[in-house]
């Protein structure tokens, strides 16, 4: 007889590779965790030594980042190499994805913005663009919501113009507070100035 | 209008990419395939209403049903997890059947979502292949007795790529299939002919031998896809145009598949750069070019 907890058990160790490696070397370290029966043991010990195991947690993890490089492609070029770590940080925090991917947008821009505030994540202008990006997000979801009024404390059309043009990590911009009216036109991005 | 065993032809899976294409070459395709789940977002169990429209999305399904037929192909359902189903998610499809007309429906063979108390389930991340075993088999007829109870349209079972084997399963793959759709009219199969592919060359299955196993009077639907390499295995990515090998399999599948209804054609939408306008029409025309040689030959139609 099979029980959900085989399902949850695979669905974990493939989130984690760590948890993989973890449980050849310690097996009851993990398997302890859940109501297995014997056969499922064998099953699991079985999967966790095949090759293909490696390519479902690489799938897990591709399938995790792409609503995060769909939906904050901005923020995404401004973390550059940072996003991965901070990405893999997030998933050890926020395991229980839906993927759908308002949720998991606005779930890793939140987990971004925390970091921002507390200081333990140091990046100049990507409080500006995560409150635009999470905008746009939630009105590209939220049809019920046509405009969002969003408060910046560097101009985001000058930060917009100096990542287009590759010069922002060089350029001092002038700290100011400005609001704007953010709306989708046709699904293009319309910002006007309050 | 009865749709029952209407064949259609050779479509597309509609993804975000093609909306220009299907603008200057609807002609093209016989039909479109679409995930209902890009069409709107759920808001989770408790939301009121849970399934909300996305407009742009939705006015391009309209714009597409008023001009070919449409498939529905879920990723939503996750028949496989044990002690869940999802009989919003169903309700909600057979409104969506109500209003497109599908001419048929179906979903894979696997697990991706995990109940939890919240209000959206824990998605797996990738659809993990239930063992084949008695007890999978009887709660997977029950679901799918279930759905074909509450929309009545044909449902399709896909078979799994997979990257893991279980070991000591009580059935065979095919043989497991077949015992799923034995007992219920309504119960198909979708033989998705890449992911047989991919599973050929990853474990050594032998293709030819498992088309020859599996009920193929029940075949009502095949996919076609590219792939890549990635880790020393073969992916089923979607990543342009048919290798030669699923071009060679198809042809022997549709050869066998007398009430083949549609091919369709899967691409992931970052590689339409790769395709292209003629790219999409040489894969569609040479899938048409097998579709005619079986469907339009007088004794393919004595199998059907």
């Amino acid at each position: 007889m099979n029980s959900p907890d085989f399902q949850l058990a695979f669905a974990t160790l493939i989130a984690s590779p760590q948890l993989c490696k973890q449980a050849i070397a310690d097996e009851p370290s993990v398997f302890d965790q859940f109501a297995l029966t014997e056969k499922e043991k064998t099953r699991l010990r079985s999967v966790l030594r095949q090759k293909g195991m490696s390519i479902c947690c690489s799938l897990y993890r591709m399938n995790r980042i792409t609503p995060l490089y769909t939906q904050l492609t901005q923020t995404a070029t401004l973390l550059g190499d940072e996003l991965i770590t901070l990405a893999e940080e997030f998933w050890e925090s926020y395991p229980d994805s839906s993927l759908q991917f308002k949720e998991e947008v606005l779930a890793f821009g939140q987990f971004l913005l925390a970091k921002l505030e507390v200081g333990t994540l140091k990046f100049p202008y990507l409080q500006e663009i995560l409150r635009l990006e999470l905008a746009i997000n939630e009105l590209s979801y939220t049809p019920a919501i046509i405009e969002k009024t969003v408060h910046f404390d560097y101009d985001i059309v000058a930060i917009l113009l100096a990542m287009d043009r590759g010069t922002l990590q060089t350029e001092r911009l002038q700290k100011v507070q400005v609001a704007y009216k953010v709306y989708l036109e046709e699904q293009t991005l319309k910002l006007a100035l309050l | 209008m009865d749709n029952t065993n209407e064949k259609l032809g050779v479509g597309l899976l509609y993804n975000a990419s093609l909306p220009e294409y299907l603008e200057h070459n609807i002609e093209q395709v016989d039909y479109i395939e679409i995930i209902p789940d890009m069409f709107w977002s759920d808001e989770g169990r408790n939301a009121y209403p849970r399934f909300v429209d996305l407009p742009q999305w939705r006015h391009q399904l309209n714009w597409m049903a008023k001009q070919v037929p449409l498939v529905a192909h879920n990723i939503g359902m996750s028949l496989g997890t044990l002690n869940y189903f999802d009989k919003g998610y169903i309700q909600f499809m057979k409104e969506m059947n109500e209003s497109y007309r599908f001419r048929w429906h179906s979903d894979h063979l696997s697990f991706i979502k995990l109940p939890t108390k919240g209000p959206h389930d824990h998605n797996a991340g990738i659809a993990i292949p239930v063992p084949y075993d008695k007890d999978y088999l009887a709660m997977l007829r029950e679901k799918i007795s279930f759905i074909t109870e509450q929309i009545e349209l044909p449902f399709l079972i896909e078979n799994n790529v997979y990257f893991v084997e279980y070991p000591d399963q009580d059935y065979s793959e095919t043989d497991f299939i077949n015992q799923l759709v034995s007992t219920n009219d309504q119960a198909n199969i979708l033989l998705d002919i890449h992911n047989l592919y991919a599973n050929s060359v990853n474990h050594k299955l032998k293709a030819r031998q498992y088309i020859d196993e599996l009920r193929m009077d029940k075949v009502v639907e095949m996919h076609i896809a590219g792939g890549n390499e990635m880790g020393g295995m073969y992916m089923d990515s979607h990543a342009g145009p048919c290798p030669d090998e699923v071009w060679e399999l198809l042809d022997y599948a549709v050869s066998k598949a007398p009430n083949l209804r549609g091919i369709t054609f899967e691409f992931h939408e970052s590689y339409f750069p790769l395709l292209r306008f003629d790219g999409l029409n040489k894969q569609i025309e040479m899938a048409k070019a097998i579709w005619n040689k079986y469907t339009l030959q007088p004794y393919y139609h004595e199998l059907a």
